[in-house]
């Protein structure tokens, strides 16, 4: 129950309203820095928007589990995002880059989401463990698992902000700059959340890590 | 360990180093810092095997459920239509903003009711539309069962919390005089600011009028409605004296009218007040009887006590988001009383 109220806490973000201003991360001067998938997307085409559903949905789903601690709610709420993307398709820009946009709705959204979710009882999901960057031995494997979830674990436990910062960085590859658009504040502040976050974890895993050879 | 002392800076080169964004020079320096004390040779590796731990992603969706999630969600998209883009947009940037916020809110044939999430234990919301509503004006209504609570944002950029087993009626547009709406039930109102449209909420036997601020009404017993103020100030009419009888409401008081027309005016810890709109519920000295009602609307079950003495038995107590068997042992055990469940069906006894 502690981790759960605290979650939900986390998720009471002075951005209750940021979902329908959605939109507003938007400029209107058209050709600039516009990709070209959203313009065809504002154009109507289909096939261009399910490329950006094929490319971003994984990334986006496993970004918005982080907040709603379950994969069918996470699902949801991407192809909400994804829908009043399609509805609103006319008036579609984005300022920044692609990814940024969609992050920065996505958080919005589950912010939203985790601030009504009054009746829900979330659960804690487990991960799958997936393929590792490079080949290690079977021992180191077995402290590198260890280490990768008690890390994950711990992220969940980091306030909004720096989680936000920390895991569009690390696990969606997301640049300062983007991460800056996605969460309205200077690419300095997004280091200065980084490495609060970096602090906070190797505070809060000193007993994995010396476990480690 | 930790003997380290690092301030903040050093967190942040410590952070550029192990993400390989130091520049030459930072990195000799670390290096050399490191090479010193095999403690913080530790310390830097360990450093890095988590910073390259945390890059593991946390769940994957499966190629197959991206596949059927891009179909359903196609499905949806073919049963939308686009919304147009406005016209003109003025040039500077804040003015574009804020015509974009009236864009966006746009009435069109009917409020822009956006429902923005809806969580329940079962049930759907109703957003009914009556053609042939008084003052000539076409009504909408918005209704949560028992167990079941909405968040709507009106075309004015008000933000309503609708509780449990509660409606709101609103007309289809607002007037450029007043922006008027009716509950039942309990609904807390973010009313935006627009000291030339005050936002007035109907309810019960009594009606509540604010110039933007946030105040909860439970108007669940039609006769005794109670308003309990979180920001700014309301006043708080009782209808049934001819519209004559009203009082100021500030921050952290409740008004109240009881009995129809009574109006008292009290200090209240609005926190506890406003508790369900975190999920909590909370009791102050509530008479068993009301406790069950809550429960009911709460849980979606019936909730009997029986006898008089039980009924007036009092409960104080805050519940976090507990499941409804929790909530019965504790409210049980607090007012002495024993209590059986058949499904649905509550019943306290002695």
């Amino acid at each position: 129950m502690g981790a759960i109220t605290a979650h939900l806490s986390s998720g009471l973000a002075p951005s209750a309203r940021t979902w329908t201003d959605t939109c507003m991360m938007t400029d209107a001067r058209p050709g600039l820095h516009q990709d070209e998938a959203v313009r065809q997307v504002r154009q109507g085409s289909e096939e261009a928007f399910e490329r950006i559903f094929r490319t971003h949905y994984p990334g986006l789903c496993a970004f918005a589990a982080g907040y709603v601690c379950r994969m069918d709610v996470a699902r949801d709420i991407v192809q909400e995002v994804f829908l009043k993307i399609w509805e609103r398709r006319k008036c579609w820009r984005v300022r920044t880059s692609l990814k940024a946009y969609l992050y920065g709705a996505v958080r919005n959204r589950a912010l939203n989401h985790v601030q009504s979710a009054w009746t829900t009882r979330t659960t804690v999901m487990e991960p799958h463990s997936t393929s590792l960057s490079e080949p290690r031995s079977p021992e180191d494997e077995l402290h590198y698992k260890e280490l990768a979830d008690a890390v994950r674990r711990a992220v969940r436990r980091l306030p909004e902000r720096r989680r936000t910062a920390f895991v569009l960085h690390r696990q969606q590859g997301l640049s300062y700059g983007e991460i800056a658009d996605v969460m309205g504040i200077s690419p300095r502040t997004v280091e200065g959340h980084i490495s609060k976050a970096l602090k906070h974890l190797r505070e809060s895993l000193p007993i994995v890590l010396t476990m480690l050879p | 360990m930790d003997h380290l002392e690092l301030d903040e800076l050093d967190w942040q080169r410590l952070t550029r180093y192990v993400s390989g964004r130091s520049s030459s020079e930072e990195r000799a320096r670390i290096d050399s810092w490191a090479a010193t004390d095999s403690d913080r040779r530790r310390f830097l590796d360990r450093l890095r095997q988590l910073w390259e731990a945390s890059a593991e992603p946390s769940a994957a969706v499966p190629d197959e459920l991206v596949d059927a999630d891009w179909r359903e969600l196609q499905r949806k998209m073919r049963s939308v239509h686009p919304v147009d883009p406005a016209p003109d947009r003025p040039a500077a940037r804040h003015e574009r903003r804020h015509e974009r916020r009236r864009e966006r809110i746009r009435p069109g044939p009917a409020i822009s009711l956006l429902v923005i999430l809806l969580l329940a234990f079962a049930g759907v919301l109703f957003v009914v539309r009556n053609e042939s509503g008084d003052r000539g004006a076409a009504l909408q209504e918005v209704s949560t069962e028992r167990g079941e609570r909405a968040r709507i944002r009106l075309s004015d950029g008000t933000m309503v919390r609708l509780n449990v087993s509660s409606k709101l009626t609103l007309p289809d547009r607002f007037t450029e005089r007043r922006r008027e709406v009716t509950l039942q039930g309990q609904a807390f109102f973010e009313a935006a600011s627009d000291p030339d449209r005050p936002f007035i909420v109907h309810a019960g036997a009594g009606t509540v009028t604010a110039i933007g601020t946030a105040f909860d009404v439970d108007a669940y017993e039609p006769d005794d409605v109670a308003v309990v103020v979180s920001e700014g100030k309301v006043a708080l009419q009782s209808h049934r004296r001819g519209g004559k009888d009203s009082v100021h409401v500030a921050r952290g008081r409740l008004g109240r009218v009881t009995g129809g027309q009574e109006l008292h005016v009290h200090t209240v810890e609005v926190d506890r007040a406003l508790a369900w709109l975190r999920g909590q519920l909370s009791f102050d000295a509530t008479p068993l009887r009301r406790v069950a009602a809550r429960l009911e609307r709460w849980y979606d079950v019936d909730v009997n006590v029986i006898g008089p003495e039980l009924q007036q038995r009092r409960l104080t107590a805050t519940f976090d988001d507990e499941s409804l068997s929790v909530m019965l042992d504790v409210i049980a055990a607090a007012v002495e009383a024993e209590y059986d469940r058949d499904g649905r069906t509550v019943t306290f006894r002695q």
